[in-house]
């Protein structure tokens, strides 16, 4: 997820920022629902892969949008090119 | 008769006044959860703002530095063009915070004095007037100013991720109030201004030319197309064989930028419930990103250990005439920029990075798509203009502490041959590229020293 927001500041169809990225209206649901200000111990395997995204070691291959395909609801994320899946998700271009 | 009648009358109105509190509980909880929503919605806005202003804020101040030491009319224009737009955008974010506090209503006059002077003194340089030493003065004073806000503003995040300060606060009107607490912030931060400096950029950035690396070309992807099974070979020759546990197929991933087969690897004395990743190019097998994750307790190794690991590991998979760039550590590992070198020239786009564990050198991760882009055995012209040439071309205020070439890649996905001047202006470090051919100063970069690395801006 990292990763996929560290391209969409790169991609010109976001915003230039990381905040600008991650605060979006309705880019991410843990935003929305304030999971995102829970803190995070820096020994997790999630601090480790936020700062693997922050040194440029992206392993979605340039993905900008990623999804669950059991629990997506919108019809439109699937017109996008997967590239690979990870865990329970779709990473797509 | 009339007895039962008026039970039922009372059961009645006993049953009106449960509907009545059901109700009003089930609209009591919708309403509940439907301010809860609100709340976050209301703290996300006001801390995107904050990060905004934070971003847009440090950029001033990057800007700013480049501006004073810039050499050359255009590129100056140019760099205080930025100054005015980030200062502009920096100001559209401070307002969108719910605070107005005397050290705030000094931040938006501040932002709205770079952001004037800035684009007043660049019409003077587009139309090719130099700027005054009085001009360069203020631009100076502007800097220092910058760097004690960011400061200010990174303290402040950081208490605000670490809970000490909320937004609930912040808009409360009490005593303990929040421009209070920012003066007894500046001032703390004041103080040890010197040794916080470029904490923060640490997170965004990762070394000079990491960016611009993708190429429709792929010159560095050499070789023939290879199957699954010679894919996994290449990983036990990489890894070597002894060392892995076991090796799981995840399969052909075809629509990113280069086609690779990925793999899990469980490496020896690694973490089991956390394999490597590994990918190993269609066309050619290379290895194109190895990433993996185990905790390190001890840093036994400093950069330069770390840096002769490294390049000897380069060199015993074959790949010669690498430097390193920059490097950053994190959580006892430390991530090594590498850039090929072709006759003394550094070759920035020709990227390699290297994560190694400062407990025993083992090698982490392995990314090499800025390598397989781009590398190729260039023709380095001839510069047109000689080395001292280019050292007149640079601000008189830049004290050189060293010189060289390197070729640079462009936003344009091209490459320029520079004299690449390392520098000092006051206690800061700068990086200034200087066009071979034309002499056109092409780049500025500002060089953060940190305890865990170099960056540079």
């Amino acid at each position: 997820m990292g990763a996929v927001i560290l391209n969409r500041v790169k991609h010109s169809d976001f915003p230039n920022t990381i905040a600008g990225v991650i605060y979006q209206p309705g880019a991410f649901t843990a935003v929305s629902d304030g999971q995102i200000n829970v803190p995070i111990s820096e020994s997790s395997t999630v601090y480790k892969a936020a700062q693997d995204a922050l040194n440029g070691w992206d392993p979605t291959y340039g993905c900008i949008y990623y999804f669950n395909p059991n629990t997506a609801t919108n019809k439109w994320i699937w017109s996008k090119t997967i590239v690979r899946t990870i865990g329970k998700h779709h990473f797509c271009k | 008769m009339q007895n039962f009648i008026k039970t039922l009358k009372e059961n009645y109105i006993y049953g009106i006044l449960l509907i009545l509190i059901i109700i009003s509980i089930v609209f009591g909880g919708f309403w509940y959860k439907e301010k809860q929503n609100h709340t976050i919605a209301v703290q996300n806005q006001y801390n995107l703002a904050f990060y905004e202003l934070i971003d847009y804020m440090q950029n001033v101040k990057n800007y700013l530095a480049k501006s004073i030491i810039s050499g050359s009319n255009e590129n100056e224009a140019e760099t205080l063009m930025h100054v005015w737009r980030e200062a502009n955008l920096a100001q559209v974010y401070l307002s969108q915070l719910p605070i107005s506090s005397n050290e705030l209503s000094q931040t938006a006059k501040f932002l709205n004095q770079v952001s004037e002077y800035s684009y007043s003194l660049s019409h003077k340089n587009i139309n090719g007037e130099d700027l005054t030493d009085e001009e360069l003065d203020n631009l100076t004073t502007l800097y220092t100013y910058s760097q004690d806000l960011t400061n200010i503003l990174n303290q402040l995040s950081e208490d605000m991720y670490n809970g000490r300060i909320s937004w609930k606060e912040l808009t409360k009107d009490t005593d303990l109030s929040f421009a209070q607490q920012v003066d007894n912030l500046s001032t703390s931060s004041f103080s040890n201004l010197d040794s916080n400096f470029g904490e923060y950029e640490g997170l965004i950035y990762d070394g000079a030319y990491s960016e611009h690396i993708e190429s429709a070309e792929k010159k560095g992807l050499t070789g023939e197309e290879i199957d699954e099974k010679k894919a996994e070979e290449v990983i036990n020759n990489f890894i070597g064989k002894n060392r892995i546990v076991k090796i799981n197929s995840l399969g052909l991933i075809e629509n990113g930028n280069i086609p690779v087969y990925e793999f899990s690897v469980s490496i020896k004395d690694g973490n089991p419930d956390n394999p490597a990743n590994i990918s190993v190019s269609k066309k050619g097998g290379h290895i194109v990103l190895m990433n993996y994750n185990r905790d390190i307790t001890a840093e036994t190794l400093s950069f330069e250990d770390a840096d002769k690991i490294g390049l000897e590991f380069l060199q015993s998979r074959g790949i010669d005439n690498m430097k390193s760039t920059y490097y950053l550590k994190q959580g006892g590992a430390i991530t090594i920029n590498y850039a090929y070198t072709q006759d003394d020239v550094t070759i920035y786009p020709d990227l390699i990075k290297l994560k190694l564990a400062l407990d025993n050198g083992e090698i982490l991760g392995f990314e090499t798509t800025g390598y397989l882009n781009n590398h190729t055995v260039r023709s380095i012209n001839t510069p047109k203009i000689t080395l001292e040439e280019a050292k007149g071309k640079l601000n008189k205020n830049l004290e050189i502490t060293s010189s060289g070439m390197a070729i640079i890649p462009t936003e344009w996905k091209t490459e320029i041959l520079c004299y690449e001047f390392k520098g000092k202006v006051d206690n800061t470090d700068f990086l200034v590229y200087i066009n071979c051919d034309t002499g056109k100063e092409e780049n500025i970069l500002v060089i953060i020293n940190t305890p865990n690395g170099i960056l540079t801006q």
